[in-house]
């Protein structure tokens, strides 16, 4: 059998897919990993430019529109007034109850478009802002992307700089950028540690050679950056609902992204804890943690819950797969261990490496560590927007919209790429992978009685927020044809009736109880879900149980 | 093999063959579409490093076939992929085949054979030098020619370059 025989046989043994699939699903899942990578970017210096050159949104308003009000107290970043220019800080509210609202502060010498107010994810410039830039045109954005009580390891890719930051040492990128329709733009970049806060700044122009005129314009407008001081440092791993108790001879670091999503980093080396090279200086002896809270890839669902302790075993070792999403296997000789688990509505993948393979003692000591890890569950949805947000969302990408609005005469919603179609009742509103980023179950469908906001951890978290006491919001997941072990499907009804209906007190649904029922329809698996307001009506009841009713699949 | 700059040229010329190579790992038509659009949507936020990735390709192909087998280790132990026609064979056993190799031979296979990459430019994706990845076609070739009865295989051959 030679190459060309070998070629040809595997490639007859393998199906053509057929077509290929949409981009957009793809475009969406990207935006998610961007936005939750960019705090690992800070601790690793990977990207060259972090993720604010993408074609998402925020809330922030230049020019005539006024600027979203901060969170309480003091802004950490700002500009001071500079005649002539438009400055404004905004905040975007965190992922999850446990994070703080991500601040941007930007500055331009020219009104720029105002952004869609209805988006939300990652404040800062967005690429409708940044498309008609003119050559002397200036628009600079600064925003904090890591946030952590502890300090903040060395990272070549975060020098620390005082104020003020000096536009000749940012590296320059000219376009075009992803996703942005034009190639004469140009970006300086600074990324640097500035009063205890990892910053990236960025001044972007309209040009891909900015005059030494317009640079001079673009530093005088940097010279009025305002970075209030980090609190303290402090060694305890305790922050966005998670902490650690560390032995001595460890060092770790618990940060977060502005998101409320933890990630910790804790190793036995003494190399420090830069991500890009702890892994390489891990000695025979030592040991790393790390532990990713999962918010992307969250396969609630597809991951056990948690059972006791944190603890790996044998049953952990991985062999040949990745750390952290990076497509990278161990070094040579290192031993990686790896678990997911899920609690209280919280998923983590966890990860740890031996510089060497362990002896039961040295196992032991990990477990012992691992078995400090207290986590907090998100038990409710209390926390709030920010004043002047209009969005509050997980992960909501900013780019949803309602695709059956109220007026529309075709009440039929359909995601053909999932194979899901419902029939909407007259008046109602509905969108298309309302939870986008939730992965397993994928989220399919939502439909309400009302105009709501897509979005949420692991469950639409938004609308269930929002629900009117006279509201009514129906939403379906799917498995696809790979339903998850232990969880029972019948064959979809031909009507449905919420009385008597189990209930499903999920901690994804933020406290409540919505209604639950799962299908098997052809060879789908579909979960079904129902919340109804307080004081819903009959005929509102009834459009629910219609709604459930409709939905077809496969 | 062409480095693409585009991201949207990268997609659509290579969705096809990296979907191939998962499912040759994993044989299930949707798990190989999952993991083959997670790979990208990986490809895609990181997309201004990875556009100077000497080969995104690899790269993509390599980080789905990681997906996969992430997926994989997670399915109960009861479930199976899907069915595969019974009147075929030889794609029962070319599966099986792949299976049964190792993850760096299965990459190998994978690089070289759908993907279309030379020896030395499936070593520069993989970071290892051609004599490993001959060894891993080698064994990958030996262990198809032993899953189809093939008594021609000449374990000598030398491989396409």
């Amino acid at each position: 059998m030679n190459d060309t025989e070998i070629r040809d046989r595997l490639r007859d043994a393998t199906p053509v897919p057929v077509g290929t699939p949409d981009l957009g699903r793809v475009e969406r899942r990207a935006r998610v990993l961007r936005w939750r990578r960019a705090g690992a970017v800070v601790v690793s210096g990977a990207l060259t430019i972090a993720a604010i050159a993408i074609p998402l949104s925020g809330l922030q308003h230049l020019g005539e529109v006024p600027p979203s009000a901060p969170a309480a107290g003091p802004p950490a970043i700002s500009f001071a007034p500079l005649d002539g220019w438009t400055t404004s800080t905004s905040t975007a509210p965190a992922f999850s109850p446990f994070g703080e609202p991500a601040t941007v502060a930007m500055i331009s010498n020219l009104s720029l478009p105002a952004p869609d107010p209805a988006s939300a994810y990652p404040p800062g410039l967005t690429n409708d802002q940044l498309k008609d830039l003119g050559a002397g045109d200036v628009a600079i954005e600064v925003q904090q992307l890591l946030f952590t009580r502890n300090a903040i390891p060395p990272s070549s890719g975060y020098r620390s700089a005082s104020l003020p930051l000096d536009l000749t040492d940012a590296s320059v990128a000219n376009g075009p950028f992803e996703g942005l329709a034009r190639e004469n733009v140009t970006a300086y970049t600074l990324r640097v540690t500035v009063n205890g806060r990892p910053v990236i700044a960025q001044a972007w122009f309209g040009t891909s050679q900015p005059s030494d005129a317009v640079l001079r314009q673009a530093q005088r407008a940097l010279d009025q950056l305002v970075v209030a001081p980090a609190p303290s440092p402090t060694d305890a791993i305790d922050d966005v609902g998670v902490s650690m108790s560390l032995p001595t001879g460890w060092t770790g670091f618990l940060y977060s992204n502005g998101d409320g999503i933890a990630n910790i980093v804790a190793s036995t080396s003494t190399a420090g804890l830069d991500l890009e090279r702890w892994r390489a200086a891990l000695s025979p002896s030592d040991a790393a943690i790390v532990m990713q809270e999962s918010d992307a890839l969250v396969e609630v669902q597809g991951w056990a819950p948690l059972q006791g302790q944190v603890a790996i075993g044998p049953s952990n070792l991985c062999d040949g797969c990745e750390m952290l999403d990076d497509g990278q296997p161990p070094p040579p000789d290192h031993v990686l261990y790896e678990d997911t688990f899920t609690t209280g509505g919280r998923a983590f993948d966890l990860f740890v490496e031996f510089g060497s393979a362990p002896t039961q003692a040295r196992l032991d000591a990990v477990n012992a560590v691992l078995a400090t890890l207290a986590i907090q569950p998100i038990v409710n949805a209390s926390d709030t927007p920010a004043p002047g947000t209009t969005r509050v969302g997980p992960i909501y990408d900013g780019e949803d919209r309602p695709e059956v609005t109220p007026d529309q005469p075709n009440r039929q919603l359909t995601w053909a790429y999932e194979h899901a179609t419902i029939t909407l009742p007259p008046g109602w509103t509905g969108q298309t992978d309302p939870v986008a980023g939730l992965e397993r179950p994928m989220s399919l469908l939502a439909a309400a009685s009302w105009n709501f906001t897509p979005g949420g951890y692991c469950g639409p978290l938004n609308a269930l927020r929002e629900l009117p006491t006279d509201g009514a919001l129906v939403w379906f997941d799917g498995y696809g044809s790979n339903p998850p072990d232990g969880m029972v499907f019948t064959p979809q009804p031909s009507s449905v009736s919420l009385s008597g209906a189990a209930t499903d007190p999920s901690p994804c649904f933020g406290g409540s109880s919505p209604y639950v029922f799962r299908w098997s329809i052809g060879d789908r698996y579909v979960v079904a879900h129902a919340a109804v307001g307080p004081t819903a009506s009959a005929s509102t009841i009834a459009d629910v149980e219609t709604t459930l009713a409709s939905i077809a699949a496969g | 093999m062409t480095v693409h700059l585009g991201f949207r040229s990268l997609y659509e010329q290579e969705f096809a063959h990296v979907y191939r190579a998962v499912y040759l790992l994993a044989g299930d038509r949707q798990l190989a579409e999952d993991a083959s659009q997670e790979a990208f949507a990986r490809a895609l936020s990181r997309w201004r490093r990875l556009a100077s990735h000497p080969s995104p390709a690899a790269w993509v192909t390599t980080t789905a076939l990681n997906v996969a087998r992430r997926q994989l280790r997670r399915r109960p132990q009861a479930s199976s992929p899907e069915p595969i026609d019974p009147a075929n064979d030889d794609r029962i056993a070319v599966v099986d085949a792949i299976r049964g190799l190792s993850p760096r031979q299965q990459e190998a296979v994978a690089l070289h054979y759908l993907l279309d990459m030379t020896v030395a430019e499936t070593a520069a994706a993989m970071g290892i030098d051609e004599g490993t990845v001959k060894t891993h076609l080698s064994r990958a070739r030996d262990a198809l020619a032993h899953a189809l009865d093939d008594p021609a295989t000449d374990p000598t051959e030398e491989l396409t370059p």
